[in-house]
């Protein structure tokens, strides 16, 4: 179904009823006059002029997922990625290195830290009351010689995400054997979807809690993110004038202070831990001649109104133990 | 007393974008009445809010993400709907060709956020990512409504009537 198709047509020959606009303009002036008097009457109670039934109301269970984002953290500079470990920080075994990238989902790219600074992409999250908020603000660790992971943070938990690749016919095969719409993998929390502008490729993100305190074995294919729970992200969403960006920035927001432990255990005992501050804030964001957007790795004054920026959580890395 | 917009804005901004208000709620709630509601407490919540509006395109976006708010509140009402679909049917027949009768029954009968991101998409043109932003979701669970949306409606109606 194209833009140009039936349902469109048939939505074009779908009006206001005559008469509504008035009736809206009468309950505003209404609405308005009974404020003036000091009338306790809500605006329910006005929209009800013309309506003998009206449903109770019950607050929103906020589906959402804030385009909040994230860090990157870097223990290391250039190269963590690949693994060099000259660039990494040795401890121990002169091969032993750890450090901590920030991943963007959508491009797939690392965001480098900067002046020990790492900045989170926006990432593609997703959030609802039942299962909490999977902020899509994702980091790696990388490093050789890593045995395991052990993670603390005080403000919300954290996330493990993998990612898996199907075809089209092979995600019409499990959307088919989950009636509900709920795929999920390994006895996975969540799973999210995305696939290419034709859909003929799929990439599913099976996201796992691991709370506020965790530790397991590495794998260096392992994503990680910020993870908020349901009730908590309820609260976070519930904002009575419903903008768009006063919802997203509570939620971001919610991680500001908070601080983040990673310590690796190396095969031959010994350990190393680095320690982020999170922050939020408009950090800037600028393009590339191809038109992909990038972090310049600066965080604008909150009074900025004109530097392209993203709402979103950065990180002071702290000294290494 | 709280502060109002002007009911110049408030006039306006229901000439400007009632129809789509209108079309959302009808699409989500299938009753003449239920969306004549809606409507009107989309519109007084403007007329309310304190929000700055940037351009029309963020004055649609939050109309129709009000919109969206209230039609979930409606359907959480007690069972209102099975007692009023026989009256619903006759109204909607006013407004809905009856060439496209079996279309309007099919994507009505989408999931509530399969059937929102169906409409936004086609009637409104909105883009995936635009879809999130007035969802308050992530693009990608978007495309997978769109997706799972376009497979029901595929195994509903004939291929000629959607493609």
């Amino acid at each position: 179904m194209n833009k140009n198709n039936e349902y469109r047509k048939m939505q074009e020959n779908i009006k206001m009823p005559d008469g509504l606009k008035e009736k809206t303009m009468l309950a505003a002036k209404q609405l308005k006059e009974n404020d003036k008097n000091n009338k306790n009457e809500n605006t329910e109670s006005i929209v009800s002029i013309n309506k003998a039934r009206k449903p109770k109301y019950s607050k929103l269970k906020r589906f959402a997922a804030a385009a909040a984002a994230f860090v990157c953290v870097v223990a290391a500079g250039n190269g963590i990625f690949s693994h060099r470990t000259g660039n990494t920080n040795a401890v121990g075994n002169n091969n032993n290195s750890f450090g901590i990238v920030a991943y963007a989902a959508e491009t797939g790219k690392i965001i480098e830290p900067k002046n020990s600074r790492i900045m989170f992409s926006s990432g593609d999250g997703e959030g609802g009351a039942d299962w909490g908020f999977f902020s899509g603000s994702l980091f790696k660790v990388t490093g050789e010689n890593i045995k395991s992971v052990s993670m603390k943070v005080n403000k919300g938990g954290i996330y493990r995400q993998r990612e898996y690749y199907y075809t089209e016919e092979q995600m019409n095969d499990m959307l088919k054997d989950s009636p509900n719409g709920n795929i999920v993998i390994d006895d996975s929390d969540t799973v999210m979807l995305s696939s290419d502008s034709d859909m003929k490729n799929w990439t599913a993100d099976a996201c796992w809690v691991l709370g506020n305190n965790t530790e397991a074995d590495y794998n260096a294919e392992d994503l990680f993110g910020f993870w908020i729970d349901g009730a908590t992200y309820e609260q976070l969403q519930k904002d009575e004038d419903n903008d768009l960006r006063v919802s997203w920035h509570k939620t971001t927001d919610y991680f500001d202070g908070a601080e983040l432990e990673i310590t690796v255990s190396f095969d031959d005992g010994s350990e190393k831990t680095e320690n982020l501050s999170l922050k939020t804030g408009k950090l800037e964001v600028a393009y590339d001649d191809n038109g992909n957007m990038f972090y310049t790795g600066n965080v604008l004054e909150d009074n900025d109104n004109v530097t392209p920026y993203v709402y979103s959580v950065y990180a002071e890395i702290g000294n290494m133990q | 007393m709280n502060t109002y917009k002007s009911e110049e804005f408030l006039s306006a901004s229901i000439d400007k974008f009632g129809d789509a208000v209108y079309r959302l709620a009808l699409c989500r709630l299938d009753s003449e009445a239920d969306a004549d509601d809606v409507f009107q407490e989309v519109f007084l919540r403007l007329f309310k809010s304190s929000t700055d509006f940037n351009d029309n395109e963020h004055l649609k976006a939050w109309l129709l993400r009000v919109t969206i708010q209230r039609c979930n509140d409606f359907h959480r009402a007690v069972n209102r709907r099975q007692t009023e679909n026989i009256d619903d049917c006759r109204e909607l027949s006013q407004n809905i060709p009856q060439d496209y009768s079996e279309l309007w029954s099919a994507v009505n009968s989408l999931p509530d956020n399969q059937r929102t991101a169906v409409h936004l998409f086609y009637a409104e043109g909105y883009s995936t990512e635009e879809i999130a932003e007035i969802m308050d979701c992530q693009p990608s669970t978007v495309r997978t409504w769109l997706h799972r949306g376009r497979k029901e409606l595929k195994t509903m109606l004939e291929e000629d009537c959607y493609e």
